[in-house]
């Protein structure tokens, strides 16, 4: 009987403490639960492309379940600017150009594009885009990320209480360097080649080839001016073969000057080509 | 040489001579890449908010509000970099010249945006009370320049009682918090720590323990609706705001409704609002159809607790919404009233509810 009692006793502190366990555990799982963040129900991916002069297209996707999607197509179709007004003082005073919105109904997203001027500033030793208050979640080379988890109700929500994670992506222009998050400053820096004039090549070398170019005309101007000068070399004199001769036939003829050998002209003195009867200088006869 | 040859070479260093004296005469005569500020070509362009809420003169000097009362938009559309761009703003006879902007090199193509945030003389603000234009001067120089180069544009000054609804063109408002879209300037108008207020907010809440004890905090707003009557306050029609051009009010500050003891809907709800926020109690201000009513915070059961704050003037009540109340028109009954009209409007979607912690808390503070 006191050992059945016993057991009884036994087997209610093992239930009671089963109970309490089981609770506890459930108290627990129920308490991480409510402080897990809630989980995302609009994701976005902002996009940010950044020229060498630092402007900045833009590629906006918002990503929705199906249900919201279909309510914000129809919202969409029922007053097209529903979203676009938001960007009605920045585009009447070309802040933002080429704003484009698109459904792309594959996806489930809203895309919103457009273009900004002036997104980085150029600050000589250094490139700035102001205004990121939470530091990346990855950077490699030109890209830096950041990911944030924020509730929201607007427009984008369809004025009804979300969650809404968003990637945003900087990719920076290609010749940039050092690339970092200056988190006391709250910006991204980067560094870029020097400005210069863009007025071409010759702008950019005009002393160089101005002294080039005046070199090499005045050398061959010198060349040009020495050859010109300069005597053609004669060309060499043709070695006369002197045979003897017959005496002429006894008949009476007309006096012939005589042939000279020396291949100059009796008359003027010039040289005389092999094979010439007149001096090509004075013509008298050879 | 022959005769051939040097015909050939003179041939050939004919045609080098007047090649390269060609190209020597082209680098000699070819603009030099070196800074020459004549030739520079800036696009300058000054844009200006219409018209600066006066009320809310502080907002426009907080860089973090996004209230620019500029904005200029310069690109550098030639082919020679701007160095030293330097770049000022004033309201004539509001500001001083701002402390400038320096930019020192704008590269050829491309765009700065630069903001004007002038902290404008509080006490010359206090004093339009009408719709005053003012002009804003821009003034910029870069290295080279000569002297500085100047542009001016006309903007307007609301009076300081003036409140635009919304600056929203019309064509762009959809929903019904859109004729609300400057709902965050009416924080400025709620100012709990302005002497008169202050004073009176003390007499209302004398003994009760309004930080935390649930029932002291209803008691101190049904304090604050019947000390109010008690005083005299009659509700009063809003004149028409026509002269802003645009759908506006002229809005009371809580010692004005005190002092003048009268007030429109929107001035009753702010000076409820604003002598609750005097002694430590959370307080809003709903914007409904053609209708504001004060609201406030529990802070143990975080319940919400309108007030139909017209009815303070029994007459106006009794006379124009016979049946509605008991002859008394109780502070108990214009609370039940206020929650119905609350609810109707919450479930059909036309209510803004203003919290003015939340927005002093981010930059618009109280005016005066």
């Amino acid at each position: 009987m006191v050992r059945n009692a016993r057991y009884a006793r036994f087997a209610l502190v093992i239930v009671l403490s089963a109970v309490f366990l089981g609770l506890l555990i459930a108290g627990l799982a129920l308490a991480q639960e409510e402080e897990q963040p809630a989980e995302p129900t609009i994701s976005e991916e902002y996009v940010v492309t950044i020229s060498d002069v630092g402007d900045a297209h833009i590629e906006d996707r918002i990503k929705y379940s199906g249900k919201d999607y279909k309510d914000m197509k129809q919202v969409i179709k029922e007053n097209p600017t529903f979203l676009t007004r938001l960007y009605t003082t920045e585009r009447d005073i070309a802040e933002v150009l080429n704003f484009d919105t698109e459904m792309d109904d594959a996806n489930r997203q809203l895309v919103i594009t457009f273009d900004t001027p002036g997104y980085a500033y150029n600050m000589k030793d250094r490139w700035v885009i102001y205004g990121i208050t939470i530091k990346p979640k990855k950077e490699s080379g030109r890209t830096i990320e950041f990911e944030e988890q924020t509730d929201i109700n607007s427009e984008f929500s369809l004025f009804t209480d979300q969650t809404l994670k968003t990637r945003t992506v900087y990719e920076l222009p290609k010749k940039a360097s050092n690339v970092r998050y200056n988190k006391e400053e709250k910006q991204v820096e980067y560094v870029m080649p020097e400005a210069r004039a863009s007025l071409g090549f010759w702008s950019q070398n005009r002393t160089l080839l101005s002294v080039t170019f005046g070199i090499l005309t005045l050398l061959f101007a010198v060349l040009l001016a020495f050859v010109v000068t300069r005597k053609a070399a004669a060309p060499p004199a043709p070695a006369y073969q002197v045979t003897p001769t017959a005496p002429p036939p006894s008949t009476v003829m007309e006096a012939e000057p005589p042939v000279r050998d020396s291949g100059v002209c009796q008359k003027c003195g010039r040289k005389i080509k092999q094979g010439k009867k007149f001096c090509m200088h004075c013509g008298a006869p050879v | 040489m022959s005769r051939t040859i040097k015909l050939s070479l003179v041939i050939m260093l004919a045609i080098l001579l007047v090649g390269s004296g060609t190209l020597f005469f082209i680098a000699v005569t070819h603009p030099s890449a070196a800074y020459d500020p004549s030739r520079i070509q800036l696009d300058v362009n000054l844009h200006t908010r219409n018209e600066i809420l006066t009320c809310a003169y502080k907002v426009y000097g907080d860089q973090n509000q996004n209230q620019w009362v500029a904005k200029t938009i310069i690109k550098n559309t030639g082919k020679m970099p701007v160095y030293d761009f330097k770049i000022w703003y004033k309201v004539r006879d509001f500001t001083d010249w701002t402390s400038g902007e320096e930019y020192p090199v704008i590269s050829p193509g491309e765009t700065v945006r630069d903001y004007c945030w002038p902290a404008l003389d509080g006490e010359k603000a206090k004093q339009i009370t009408t719709k005053t234009p003012v002009e804003l001067v821009l003034k910029y120089e870069y290295k080279g320049l000569k002297k500085p180069i100047e542009d001016y544009k006309t903007l307007y000054m609301l009076g300081r009682n003036d409140f635009v609804f919304s600056s929203m063109k019309d064509e762009d408002r959809l929903t019904f918090a859109d004729n609300f879209d400057n709902k965050l300037f009416l924080a400025a108008f709620i100012t709990p720590n302005e002497g008169t207020t202050k004073s009176f907010a003390n007499g209302i809440a004398g003994g009760l323990e309004t930080r935390t004890n649930d029932s002291d905090v209803y008691q101190a707003f049904l304090n604050c609706f019947n000390t109010l009557r008690t005083h005299g306050v009659k509700y009063i029609q809003e004149p028409s705001g026509f002269w802003t051009g645009s759908e506006a009010q002229y809005v009371q500050y809580p010692k004005d409704t005190i002092e003048r003891k009268s007030g429109t809907c929107i001035d009753l709800a702010i000076s409820m609002s604003a002598l609750m926020e005097a002694v430590g109690i959370k307080s809003y201000v709903a914007l409904v159809p053609g209708h504001a009513i004060p609201l406030i915070e529990i802070p143990g059961s975080g319940d919400i607790i309108p007030i139909e704050s017209t009815f303070i003037d029994k007459e106006y009540a009794l006379s124009h919404f016979p049946g509605e109340t008991s002859p008394d028109v109780t502070a108990e009954e214009c609370v039940d009233l206020a929650q119905r009209e609350i609810d109707q409007y919450s479930s059909e979607g036309k209510l803004v509810l203003l919290d003015p912690e939340y927005w002093w808390q981010v930059g618009v503070m109280p005016s005066w």
